[in-house]
């Protein structure tokens, strides 16, 4: 947020239109999402090593952490490695895309298990 | 080997005071006035004192190529590193067998893995690469939670915990394997 504030001081205006027109905020997660998530996952965790059986809800309450924790600590990394603006924004987007994807999966996977 | 590392660096009694035995690049003046402007114009810099471009890979946070390792920056390095590889390696599994629906008759499917296990024999021992990475990022994850809750923030309280959550996540890996061996 601070970052996205900051920008645009020498003839930056067109990668800051398209950044913004790609990503609205910037690429960095939400801290208290991502601990939350992470306390959540550790709850859920120290309960299957307890018990070793899990219902659907719970499975399902997994899984779907288990990915915005994912997504998270992944958008981190690529926000932290990646230098220039505009690949940022599109990476980001992309794996936005993709674990938008693979949790609709799982949910048709954890409601119909198939295997 | 997660644990190796981290009890090579209490081997080596290294503590945080130690200076970094090598500059991390030449300062001047403009490298001061870049980091103080807030710009993220990285390019078309060039540094006119020392000749060299800004526009370099320089070296990130932990600064692994900097600074001598130690047990702090070692743990939280593998904490990114553990889980970077167990995001990508359930990513690859949950996209692969659940959602593009490969079964097992496919014959590309053998082909494949014939023609890429040739370069990783050590193919068989990847769930316990992953039982590492789980048992260890679940106990460095709890020491930051704790560490965001303002507990154990002491120098020594650290390294006293880093210690602990590897003796922790020592017995759950053991945990861990026993109860797959179980089932």
């Amino acid at each position: 947020m601070k970052h996205t504030q900051m920008r645009g001081s020498r003839s930056d205006h067109f990668t800051s239109f398209l950044s913004i027109f790609v990503c609205p905020r910037a690429c960095r997660p939400n801290w208290l999402i991502q601990r939350a998530t992470a306390l959540v996952i550790a709850f859920c965790v120290c309960i299957l090593f307890v018990c070793g059986n899990a219902s659907h809800i719970f499975a399902f309450s997994l899984t779907f952490f288990v990915f915005v924790h994912l997504y998270m600590g992944l958008q981190e990394i690529l926000a932290d490695y990646i230098h220039h603006e505009i690949t940022r924004d599109l990476v980001t987007l992309l794996l936005r895309i993709v674990i938008f994807i693979l949790i609709k999966y799982a949910c048709v996977f954890l409601v119909v298990p198939t295997t | 080997v997660l644990f190796c590392t981290s009890s090579v660096c209490i081997l080596s009694k290294s503590d945080c005071r130690q200076v970094p035995h090598t500059p991390p690049f030449n300062y001047s003046v403009q490298h001061t006035m870049k980091f103080f402007s807030h710009t993220n114009d990285h390019s078309n810099v060039s540094c006119v004192n020392s000749g060299t471009n800004l526009n370099t890979n320089r070296p990130l946070s932990p600064h692994l190529t900097i600074y001598t390792p130690q047990l702090t920056s070692t743990l939280s390095i593998f904490h990114r590193i553990s889980g970077a590889f167990l995001a990508l390696s359930f990513l690859t599994w949950f996209a692969v067998f659940q959602c593009c629906n490969l079964y097992l008759t496919f014959y590309p499917i053998y082909s494949t893995i014939m023609l890429t296990t040739q370069y990783f024999i050590y193919h068989a021992y990847f769930l316990f690469l992953c039982l590492t990475a789980l048992s260890y990022h679940l106990t460095n994850g709890i020491r930051h939670l704790l560490w965001d809750c303002g507990l154990f923030l002491d120098l020594s309280s650290v390294y006293a915990s880093g210690i602990i959550i590897n003796i922790i996540g020592c017995a759950l890996f053991t945990f861990m394997v026993v109860q797959l061996h179980n089932l």
